[in-house]
């Protein structure tokens, strides 16, 4: 039998050929690349833990102001708690600039909007927030004069940690 | 062009900075002896009288740390302007807290600058330490003169902002 081939078939088999000869040396010599999943990098454990307190001062604000029968300085309470939400959110914005926090190993997937994932047992009573206002505003001192000296957030930072530590240092003198 | 301070030594922004807190002092013990004159109740005139002597005694440190960085002082100008017209008690105390709040924010200043100082980590510590003092105490004098114009509001979310 006669078979013959035709120059088209002929023409379109070399160039397979011809591809499939430059793919292969291609692998050959160049390395493979594989895209491995990176975890973000590790969050500002001050900022996550200063995040962390605000957010319990605030679940403190509305425990309190919700008891019966209500507290005889509601509207002082209430107006703290707000700046005290403000800067639960200020908080939070600044951690969203670190790319990929909420999704760092450290910090549980259950943390969204805004709110840290294990937070201490909110303060039950006015001595209590007072307390828990305290200790808040002393980790937010020790928080802004240790921050890492040149940090890539840190024109931002710092001054957030102080200004709301000013702020509670205040609501001390007023929750006293 | 500023050439890098050896480590611990402050450098030339961050001096610079301490010039922001210097000027808000010399502004507050200007404007307190106006807000005195103003006030109608003895305890506010001793509270005005006691955070003149505050800030009295942070602009001469104020001054002396700057000297001695080789650094010339800002002067005090000759007089300083409220916003509004002080002309009671309660104008009065609203300039008591603008003028406090200008302490804030220079100190607040302060703070920022030193987070991008190439100095030593020990040296930024020194810095924010005494620009947190300074802006807890002018938060805090704030706070006294906003709680006699809102008694249910004196604080703030953001002092020095």
């Amino acid at each position: 039998m006669n078979r013959t081939i035709s120059r088209r078939t002929l023409l379109s088999r070399s160039v397979l050929l011809v591809g499939a000869a430059a793919g292969a040396g291609l692998g050959l010599t160049r390395g493979i690349h594989h895209k491995v999943a990176v975890p973000p990098p590790s969050p500002p454990a001050a900022l996550v833990t200063a995040l962390a307190a605000q957010a319990t001062l605030v679940a403190g604000y509305d425990a309190v102001l919700s008891a019966n029968p209500p507290v005889a300085n509601a509207a002082k309470l209430t107006n703290l708690r707000g700046q005290v939400a403000s800067q639960r959110d200020a908080l939070a914005a600044a951690l969203d600039r670190y790319p990929g926090w909420r999704l760092h190993p450290s910090t549980s997937p259950a943390a969204v909007d805004g709110q840290p994932p294990a937070t201490p047992p909110a303060p039950a009573d006015s001595a209590a927030l007072l307390t828990a206002t305290r200790n808040a505003a002393d980790a937010l001192t020790v928080s802004c004069r240790d921050w890492p000296q040149g940090e890539s957030q840190a024109a931002t930072v710092v001054p957030l940690l102080g200004s709301i530590g000013a702020s509670l240092t205040t609501h001390i003198v007023v929750l006293a | 062009m500023t050439s890098p301070a050896p480590s611990g030594a402050p450098t030339a922004s961050v001096v610079a900075a301490w010039q922001l807190p210097l000027a808000a002092h010399h502004a507050a013990i200007y404007g307190y002896s106006l807000i005195g004159v103003r006030l109608a109740e003895d305890g506010q005139i001793q509270l005005a009288r006691r955070l003149q002597d505050v800030h009295r005694t942070q602009r001469d440190a104020l001054m002396s740390q700057l000297a001695a960085a080789g650094v010339t002082p800002v002067a005090a100008q000759a007089s300083y302007l409220p916003a509004t017209a002080v002309t009671d008690p309660s104008t009065a105390q609203r300039w008591a807290v603008q003028l406090e709040q200008a302490c804030a924010a220079g100190y607040r200043y302060v703070l920022g600058v030193s987070a991008s100082d190439p100095a030593g980590q020990a040296h930024a510590k020194n810095v924010r330490t005494q620009a947190i003092t300074g802006l807890d105490a002018a938060a805090l004098a704030a706070a006294q003169w906003r709680a006699l114009l809102s008694p249910d509001g004196s604080t703030e979310a953001f002092p020095g902002t």
